[in-house]
């Protein structure tokens, strides 16, 4: 067996620990992809109400039918780039991350469709409120919220 | 359970750390977490590659390279023994510290 001093050993294993820590912080506490979620959730919501005010009930579909085809490809070590994601987390971490992808979804589903529905009976039009009130809050919220639910029950504040 | 020679690197556990908790991961990814240099990581994972320990996709998206990387089962094996060998170490050394 090779001789280890057990201050590098001990070393050794706290690195392992903190690099896998960080790898899952880096995935999920990031700026940028959830201001681009939210640009992405307005815009689709400026567009479709462009076309027709009751195109929200279909992007409501359209982000349930995303979500399904990003699970399916993050599985892939050679198509899951295309979801964004730059590593599919495992263990813990991993369960975690994607309990918090599909939580986020139906947030995301129940905040719109209440929005459109209040917004619709109050102004008798939808506009893309819920589009920019949904994406404000994933741009703002997203970050901080991902960096609690990643956190250990036990460690939260 | 032993310590693996390829593994003492601490560059290399590293590495293998961070594909550990991942099923796949990008290569961009594991440069940044081990905080090496393009070419310091793909010698390391040469390295790795050869006792396949580690498995390299390559791609292209448009004229970019696109590498993405994942653990095989040899490599999660020794990994796995590689920090049970440790753990091992370090529980041996409390043991026989003496008491105060």
């Amino acid at each position: 067996m090779n001789h280890i001093d057990p201050s590098d050993a001990e070393r050794n294993l706290k690195e392992v620990d903190e690099a896998k820590r960080e790898a899952s912080a880096a995935l999920v506490h990031k700026r940028g992809p959830w201001a681009v979620a939210g640009i992405a959730v307005f815009a689709a919501s400026v567009l479709f109400w462009l076309m027709s005010p009751e195109m929200g009930t279909y992007l409501s579909w359209g982000l349930v039918v995303v979500g399904l085809l990003a699970a399916v490809l993050n599985r892939s070590a050679r198509w899951g780039w295309l979801t964004g994601n730059r590593a599919r987390l495992t263990g813990i971490a991993g369960r975690r991350r994607r309990t918090l992808s599909l939580v986020l979804i139906l947030v995301v589903l129940a905040l719109f469709i209440s929005i459109n529905t209040a917004v619709s009976s109050l102004l008798g039009q939808t506009y893309p409120i819920s589009g920019a009130v949904v994406g404000l809050l994933l741009a703002l919220a997203g970050p901080p919220f991902a960096k609690w639910w990643m956190t250990r029950p036990e460690k939260r504040g | 359970m032993e310590i693996d020679p390829l593994l003492a690197d601490a560059t290399r556990l590293k590495i293998l750390a961070l594909l550990a908790s991942s099923d796949w991961a990008d290569f961009s990814f594991v440069r940044e977490g081990a905080g090496l240099s393009k070419s310091a990581l793909s010698k390391q994972i040469g390295k790795l590659e050869t006792h396949e320990y580690v498995e390299v996709h390559k791609g292209y998206v448009g004229k970019y390279p696109r590498t993405s990387l994942r653990l095989t089962d040899t490599g999660r094996a020794a990994i796995e023994n590689h920090l049970a060998a440790l753990r091992r170490i370090v529980d041996q050394s409390h043991r026989d510290r003496p008491a105060r």
